[in-house]
Parts: structure tokens; sequence; C-alpha cells
């Protein structure tokens, strides 16, 4: 459904006849469309590598706390003076109203140093088995499609080295078979993908109605295993993906944008490439042609070198996370985020004439990582704990904007190993990441039972919990106060 | 194919057990596409490489890209959006027409022989097999309807059609649905798929029409013949090509930058392009030794053949400007493939000596290495040591790794990547390291002589002390234990799939063949092809990431 056809305007105009003779009254009105018109749920995931240093990512300057909660800590971030961190600056000071950052949550998971890009939207911190994520838990629920979608997720991702690069960031789970989500590597794709040259839409549907017969056929061989039926049976359905997509057009209105131009695809272009896929995204947006994206700015434990940024050389990102020199971490960090500002600044803008609402008001932007946030100039081991959170949009309403919450218990340690040990060196215990992610899945407006499989309730890893530090409750539950 | 006789075994009076699905990974979907409809055609197809680009790509679960599960409606998408292409452009452009199918003068009148003839030639070799009798009822069918439609695009909706089959989309494993126990006619349905597996195995794409010919005529059953077409098949360039593949993806040099070396360490190398020609110089050597010179895994290893034009790969082997004529061979110090700039060069100023040795461990003698454990390491364990001018490379990363929880992978990594220390961060050969001393000025520089002495571990504990690179790729090519793995990793590009335990058993003997006298790559080569033709589906591999 196009933006278009959401619009209380065009609602209010298509009961004119009945409407006539009443006054119009933009207060009732307003009220009104507040309860039936609603915008879509979009959920965009942006990730990055590497952690976080804790002294440039959080404010440092005091933060005058409201105790909201037991370990619940809240400020308004428009109370905090001049740019929040070094990382998040003053370009995001316009968005501060609409931001929500979160520290305290934990992600206790197995294997939880490890670089595995997954663990931001899966909870868990192995290679090995994939674990669906919650992006594509959203992709595949009616509640945030109520019908075949133009496509119901764009993954893409700014390639550059890694040892990691063919770790996927998404894992889609379709029956019992569970898959990597591959990202595209090159805008150009993506335009084509999202913005196609028109093709012949008759010849399209019989075509698929005929292949999938003969994929019928295939399913009645007894020998086949239950594997291959499975997959059989998937790729029935992408075929009727693709032919419900073939019904619609794309959306009156729409038109390419246009890309910059890339030097080559080599690393110093991952600029341009990355403002790229924000121009596509958020033109996609504006089409509704997509509501689940997951915009990779690396690849799991980046090894990009940033020869392009001053003070930044002969080394990659992922060393300079182990370097006690934190200043070309800083920079590249800068980078990045200055980037995420641009594309958020794209997405800034109204959606909803009546309303003023933005784009980005409308959207739960997710900004994670890999690893959590850490000390790193005491030594930076790549742990998990307060994993970085930054939400923006609020999601249409909500989610509750213009807040710093912290929900860590002052002064305990988390203990990291079985035999009671603390980590000195790190922050303090905070609350399960599983949380975050099932906060984020109910925002979206899915319920338990899209997202658990198994008789175990629940989203992400559940097996670490050193003498019984964390509360995971009925594992249901939302984070607090959010 | 009456009086054929072959491995089918239907004793038991059922039919044998369906091959897994596997479908066309994108390089090998693009490759059959090309093949299916020329390349001459393809090149006339602007939109077509931008299509094909557009199905996503594959991911590496299983350390090639050949091994996939992922299938999604991008995919689909994807598929559709390259046969629609085709469809339209073959039906619309008459040159493109004539040589598809010449009997289709008027291509919205077909003649039910022309249709026959479209069956029996496009169809036929985009299925790599002969249609089921159903599958051309379907088929006309499906032209018919079209034809009642839109007479102008029924031969575009049918080419479309055909290119969107699973019987086009996966390589192995969508032949025909078989329910009940006609053996004669399992043992065709074995003959094509050993078609396929040879070709896949073998090019990468789709077999050619004289590998079909000998699969319609049942001589893929037959060991002998099935060897002639082995023959035939390794003298085609696509042999070559898709052995290319496998040591892109093998060795991993496919992806590395050359961006961030800094300009006084660079010198008066040129890094335009270095990395493409370092690439092309590995392959060349590869080439040479594989298919001219007939060598093996030890020669592989040690050769010091060069053949470049490069003037930086050049000058970074100390060759002069201008290639000799005849065989030009490299200084002695360096040996083999792993002495080559597309694998030493890794984009910055010091090389690394724990990716080199755990490249060596992981790829060459096949030694699963686990990334380190952070919860389990001291902390500053994963800070790689700080410059320091009073000592080498080496002499940091023995400090930094010596604690003996550290030593638990890094006595199998350090060996290796220590050998490799003759080379810096680019390739070049060098007997000190050079380090500036901090706050000099004028800036002065200390010389730490190289000290590469390792006992590499590559087999066991008691191998003698060797020094150097060239040395090590020695031992490597002799090692019984490097042959196996490189054995091992042919066998898994080669069958696309995880191996089996009847696989494994296999390496062994494999590995003697290549180790023996006259053994040779080819030779290998051929060998795990025609393993991979003739074995028996196996349903119990169904591992999935």
């Amino acid at each position: 459904m196009s933006r278009l056809d959401l619009s209380r305007r065009r609602f209010l105009k298509g009961a004119g006849g009945a409407a006539l003779a009443l006054p119009f009254l933009p207060s009732l009105a307003a009220r009104g469309a507040a309860q039936t018109v609603r915008f879509p749920r979009r959920f965009i995931a942006i990730f990055s590598a590497n952690g976080q240093h804790d002294a440039n990512w959080y404010p440092t300057q005091p933060v005058n706390f409201v105790q909201t909660g037991p370990n619940i800590r809240e400020a308004a971030l428009t109370d905090i003076r001049g740019p929040l961190s070094l990382v998040i600056g003053p370009e995001f000071d316009r968005f501060r109203k609409k931001m929500v950052l979160i520290r305290g949550l934990d992600a206790a998971v197995l294997n939880e140093n490890t670089h595995i890009a997954t663990k931001m939207m899966s909870g868990y911190g192995e290679a090995r088995p994939l674990r669906p994520t919650i992006d594509q838990m959203m992709a595949m629920s009616p509640a945030v499609y109520s019908r075949e979608p133009w496509l119901r997720s764009l993954n893409v991702v700014a390639d550059g080295q890694s040892e990691m690069k063919y770790l996927p960031l998404s894992v889609a789970r379709n029956g019992t078979l569970v898959s990597p989500v591959v990202p595209y590597t090159d805008p150009s794709v993506v335009l084509q993908r999202m913005f196609p040259t028109p093709i012949n839409q008759d010849t399209r549907t019989s075509v698929i109605d005929s292949v999938a017969g003969e994929m019928r056929s295939l399913l009645a061989d007894p020998r086949l295993s239950t594997d291959d039926r499975q997959r059989l049976d998937a790729h029935v359905s992408f075929l009727r993906q693709v032919e419900k997509q073939s019904l619609r057009p794309l959306p009156r209105g729409t038109s390419r944008p246009a890309l910059v131009p890339i030097r080559d695809r080599d690393e110093p272009s991952a600029g341009e490439i990355l403002r790229n896929y924000a121009t596509l995204i958020v033109s996609s947006i504006k089409s509704d042609l997509c509501r689940v994206y997951g915009l990779q700015l690396a690849h799991s434990q980046e090894q990009r070198s940033f020869s392009w940024l001053t003070g930044v050389s002969a080394t990659n990102h992922h060393n300079l996370t182990h370097d006690l020199n934190i200043e070309p971490l800083v920079k590249i960090n800068q980078w990045y985020s200055a980037l995420v500002a641009e594309f958020l600044t794209q997405l800034d803008v109204v959606e909803d004439p009546e309303t003023g609402a933005t784009y980005l008001d409308n959207s739960l932007v997710f900004w994670g990582n890999e690893s959590g946030v850490y000390n790193i100039k005491v030594g930076n081991p790549h742990y998990s704990n307060d994993m970085q959170v930054m939400l923006i949009g609020g999601a249409g309403g909500r989610i509750k904007t213009n807040r710093f919450i912290n929900y860590q218990k002052p002064q305990q340690k988390v203990i990291m190993w079985e035999d009671g040990r603390e980590d000195l060196n790190g922050p303090d215990l905070g609350r399960p990441y599983n949380e975050l992610l099932i906060t984020l899945m109910t925002k979206m407006g899915l319920t338990h039972k899209e997202w658990e499989t198994g008789e175990e309730p629940g989203f992400g890893d559940y097996r670490v919990n050193f003498k019984g530090q964390y509360n995971f409750g009925d594992r249901r539950s939302p984070l607090p106060n959010l | 194919m009456a009086g054929a006789t072959g491995p089918v075994d239907c004793a038991d009076g059922r039919p044998p057990a369906r091959e897994p699905l596997s479908r066309l990974s994108k390089v090998e979907y693009e490759r059959t596409v090309r093949d299916l409809i020329s390349a001459e055609i393809a090149n006339g197809l602007p939109a077509l490489a931008g299509l094909i680009a557009g199905i996503p790509d594959d991911d590496r679960q299983g350390g090639f890209t050949n091994i996939n599960w992922s299938l999604s409606a991008d995919h689909v998408s994807g598929y559709l959006g390259v046969a629609n292409e085709l469809g339209v452009q073959i039906s619309v452009m008459p040159w493109i027409r004539r040589k598809i199918l010449p009997c289709a003068t008027d291509r919205a009148n077909l003649t039910a022989a022309c249709l026959e003839s479209f069956l029996d030639t496009f169809a036929t070799r985009a299925f790599r097999r002969p249609l089921e009798p159903r599958e051309r009822e379907d088929l006309l069918g499906f032209y018919s309807a079209q034809h009642a439609q839109s007479p102008a695009r029924a031969l575009s909706a049918l080419i479309t059609r055909v290119l969107i089959s699973p019987s086009f989309i996966f390589k192995h494993g969508a032949g025909p649905t078989r329910t009940g126990d006609d053996c004669d006619q399992a043992r065709v349905d074995e003959s094509y798929a050993r078609a396929s597996r040879l070709s896949y195995g073998l090019w990468g794409t789709m077999p050619d029409a004289a590998l079909l010919a000998a699969a319609g005529a049942g001589d893929l059953l037959d060991d002998a013949k099935l060897d002639t077409q082995l023959g035939r098949m390794l003298g085609n360039v696509k042999s070559r090509q898709w052995l290319r593949m496998f040591f892109r993806q093998w060795l991993h040099y496919e992806d590395i930058p050359v961006e961030g070396y800094s300009w006084p360490f660079l010198g008066t190398i040129d890094r335009a392009h270095l990395h493409d020609n370092a690439v092309v110089e590995l392959e060349r050597f590869i080439d040479a030794i594989v298919w001219t010179d007939g060598g093996s895994f030890r020669d592989l290893m040690t050769s010091r053949k060069v053949l470049t034009e490069s003037a930086s790969i050049r000058q970074i082997y100390g060759l002069p400007a201008t290639p000799a004529r005849g065989v030009e061979l490299a200084p002695g110090n360096r040996a083999g493939i792993l002495t080559r700039v597309a694998l030493l060069a890794r984009g910055t100023d010091e090389a690394s000596v724990v990716k080199r040795g755990a490249m060596v461990r992981r790829q060459i003698l096949c030694d699963p290495l686990s990334p380190p454990d952070p919860a389990a390491l001291p902390p500053g364990s994963l800070v790689p040591p700080a410059p320091d001018h009073r000592m080498t490379t080496r002499q940091r990363w023995e400090a930094r790794t010596s604690p003996p929880i550290c030593q638990g992978c890094h006595r199998m990594i350090n060996p290796l990547g220590f050998s490799f220390e003759p080379y810096d961060g680019i390739g070049r050969f060098r007997t000190v390291e050079r380090h500036l001393i901090p706050n000099s000025s004028p800036e002065a520089f200390t010389e730490l002589a190289i000290d590469a002495a390792v006992v590499p571990f590559a087999e066991s504990r008691s191998e003698p002390e060797i020094d150097g690179p060239a040395a090590l790729s020695a031992l490597l090519g002799t090692s019984r234990k490097a042959n196996t793995c490189f054995v091992k990793q042919l066998t898994t590009f080669v069958s696309g799939r995880p191996l089996g335990a009847d696989d494994l058993a296999a390496l062994p003997v494999l590995a003697g063949d290549l180790m023996g006298p006259g053994g040779s790559v080819r030779s290998v080569l051929k060998g795990v092809v025609r393993r991979h033709a003739t074995k028996e589906p196996q349903t119990d591999v169904t591992t999935r990431p």
C-alpha cells in the first residue's frame, strides 16, 4: 500500500459524499485519524562492527538520572549538555527528541567474545548453527505486511575486508530450514531489484503457474528427502511471492532514485556506496516497497583500512580496536556516525502532512553492533556485555523517545566465569539483551507465537547465566519502561 | 539405450535413491546461461550481465560458493528476470532467433515440427536430459495456451518457462519423478545425471553436445567410455577456468585489498592494478604447472617459474623490467604458490604473521583452528604487540603468544607464519626489518636480522628445523598431510557438497596417487571427478548450515 493510500486526507476525501454536509473540524478529524489511520510499521537495522569504546560512545558529562524503576535510571537526552559523545556528535542533536540511547543490556551468550554479526539480532554468539534473526521474523509477519509486499526485506552491505565477511547479519527461517540472507553489495543491483524496468507481467504470471505445477509433480516423488521436500515447498512459496509481486505494479509516482557515482567497488568508495544505500532505502520507504531493512555499514569484524581518513593508516578497523591509541578509532566511528546521521536526515521528512510526522518518526531504527561497549583502554575482549543500542524514530509513537536509559546495577560487575569471577574491567551488570529483541518484535506487532518454535519460551540464548545473575523472568517480557 | 549395462542396482526392485537437490551457484548459473545461448548471443545482450548480477550472491557456508543451500524469493525473482529477458530477446531479435531456433521464421506462428525441434534442442540442453513425455505435453500445452492469448508472445513465454524450471535451476536432483521400479529408466536417468556431475564437477557449467550424446548412448555407464569423455573434457579450456575458480576460493586470494599501504613503504612500486596483476601472475603459474607441465602438488609448492609482464610484480620479485626469453625463474628465495604476491600481499605495510600461519594451517594442512576465546585469556591477550624498534616482528609475537594458554593454537600457527617473515607486507624479499627509532632527529632506523628458522610442526613435533619459505614449501610439497588436504579441498569443490564418510575414506588413496610416480594435479583431478560422477547418490548427506 502506498503512503498516498494511507493518507488521512485521502481517507476523508473518499468519504466526501457523506461528509459534505458536515462542518470540517480539524481537531476532531485528527483525533479520529489517530484511531483509524496507521502508517506502516518499518524496521531498519543498522549494523556496526567491532564494538565501541565506552568513553567515546556514552556521554561522559554529568547526567541527571532519575530512578524510574529497580535498577532503571533515565534522563532526557535534550537535558544533556554539549554533544552526547565523541561518536554521537552534534549532528545527532537534531534527533535527540527522536532517540533512545540504552545502556546496560548484556548478551549473555555462549562463545560470547566472537565477531558474529548475527548476534545483534539473533541473540546468539555462535556462527553455527545459524539462528533466525528478529528482522526476518518481522519480514514474515502479517503484523508488518498485511499483504505480499514488493520485497519482504532488503539487506545491503558496504563490502570490505574482513575474515568474517561470509557470516550473515540476517538469518531467515522457513519451516525448519534456516538460511542466511546474503546481502547485496552493489547499489546499482539494488536499484534494479527495487525499481526494475517493466517486464511482461501477464507472461510472468502464467509461467509461474506452470512451473508451480512442475514443482508439485516433483513433490510426488516418494524418494524425495524431507529436507528437499521442504526446499521445494519453499521454492513454490517463493514463486507465489514473486507472482503476487508481479501482479502489483510499482506504486504510482514511484521513480528510480539517482545514485551518486562510485569510483570503483574498492574500500575508499564505502562512503559513496553507503550514501547510495541510504538513498535507495529512503526512496523505497517513501514508496512503501519494503518495510524491513538491514543496512550493514561493514562486515562482521571489519578489517577495512581507512586510508582516506587522515591519521588512520597502515592498519585496519579491527586492529585499531585492540590499540591503546584511541584517536584513529574515534575517527573511524565518527566517519560512520556522520553517515548514519545523513541517512536519518534523509528519512526525517514529513510523511503525514496533517501531523507533521516524518518517515523517521513512523519507523523503528535500531543501530546496533556485534560486540559490547567496553573500556578499550584496558584491553578489548569484544565481550557481548553492554551491547551498543540506539533506537531512533520511535515506531510511530510506540516507543517513547528523548531518553537515555541505563539498566545497569551500579557497582556490580558481570560474572564472566563459571567459578564466579567477575570481569573487573568490564561494564556493570545489566539486563538480558534478549529482552530488547523481544521488545523490538513486540513494538513491530509480533506475538511470541511467531518467534517461538520449540517448547521453550523466549528468543535468543539463555544457556549462560553464571550464579543466576540475570533474571530471565517468563522469557516473554519486553524491557521495562520502554 | 537398450542393453546398456551399468552400476545402477535395482536388485531389490526399487529404483536407486534420489540425488539430493543442489541448485546452480551464481557462477555456475552464469556459465550455464552463456553456454546454453552461446557467448556470441550473451555478449550481444547488454542487459543480461546486470540481470544475472541481481541474483543474490552465494554464501560460503561450506567453504566454496558452489556449496550452498540458500534460496529465496530474490533468487526466484532474479532467475525470472533473466529468463524473461532471454525469452523476449530470443523471440524478438531475428539474428538471435535464427541461431537458437532456425525454423522459427515467423515467431508468432511456429509449426508443430518447429516446436518439437525446440523441445529436442533448446529445452533438452537446458534440462541436460531428454524431456519426459509428460513434460513435452505440458510445455506444448503451455505454448498453446499462450498462443491463444497472444501469438506474438507465445515463443517468448515458452523460453521463459523452460528457463525458470527446476530442471534448469537445479544442477542435481531435479530429474523426473519416478514412482515405479523401471530399472532401464533408472539407468537412463543415471547416465544423464553422470553427464551433469562430470560437467559441473569439472567445468562448472552444463554438459556440451558431445557429453549429452555420450549420455544418450549409455557411454557414461561404461568405465572406459566415461574415461574417454573425461579425457576429452580435461583438454577443454573450461577445465582450466573452473580449476582457477577452485584455487581462488581455496586460497582466498580474490579479495585482497591493496589500499592500505603507505607511500614510503611502497617506494617506487606502482600499486595501480597491483592486485589484478598479482592474480593474473598466480593463475598463469597454476595453469603452467597443472596443464602445461603436468605437475604435481609438489611442483605447485616449489616451482620458481614466473610468467608476468607486470612491472610492479617483477619489481617485487626482483626481476629485470623486461621478461627474459624462455622459461623465467624467480630468485631462489621464492618457491611455489605460497610465495606469490597474490598470497603474500595483504594490504598493510606490516605482514600478518598470524594470518599467514593460520592460512597455511587451515587451508594447506586442513587443521581446524578456532578463534581465540578472550573469556579464557588474561586481559590484553588479543592486543597485537606494540611496535618496538628493538625487536623483530617475530620476537614481538613470540613474547605476546608465549603464555601457555596461547600456545595451544599459536604453536601451530606461529612457526608457519614466521617462515614467511623474509617477505614484507607486499611480498618483497628482505633479510632485515627496518624500524624507525622514535623521536630520532634526524630520523634514524634500526635494522634487525630476519630469523625464519622454525620447526614447522606440519605433521609432527619431530620434524627437523627448516629455514625460510622455500624450505617450508618444499616440506609441504612432499607432506602426505598437505597432499591429502589438497585432495580433500579439491574433492569438496568438485562434489559441491560436504564430504561423506566414503569420500573421506577415499582421500588417502587419491593422495597416494598424487604423490606417487607420475602423479599430477591433472590426474588426481581426473580421479576426483570420475569418482564424483560415478558414486551412488547419498541421501544421508543432508547437513544444512
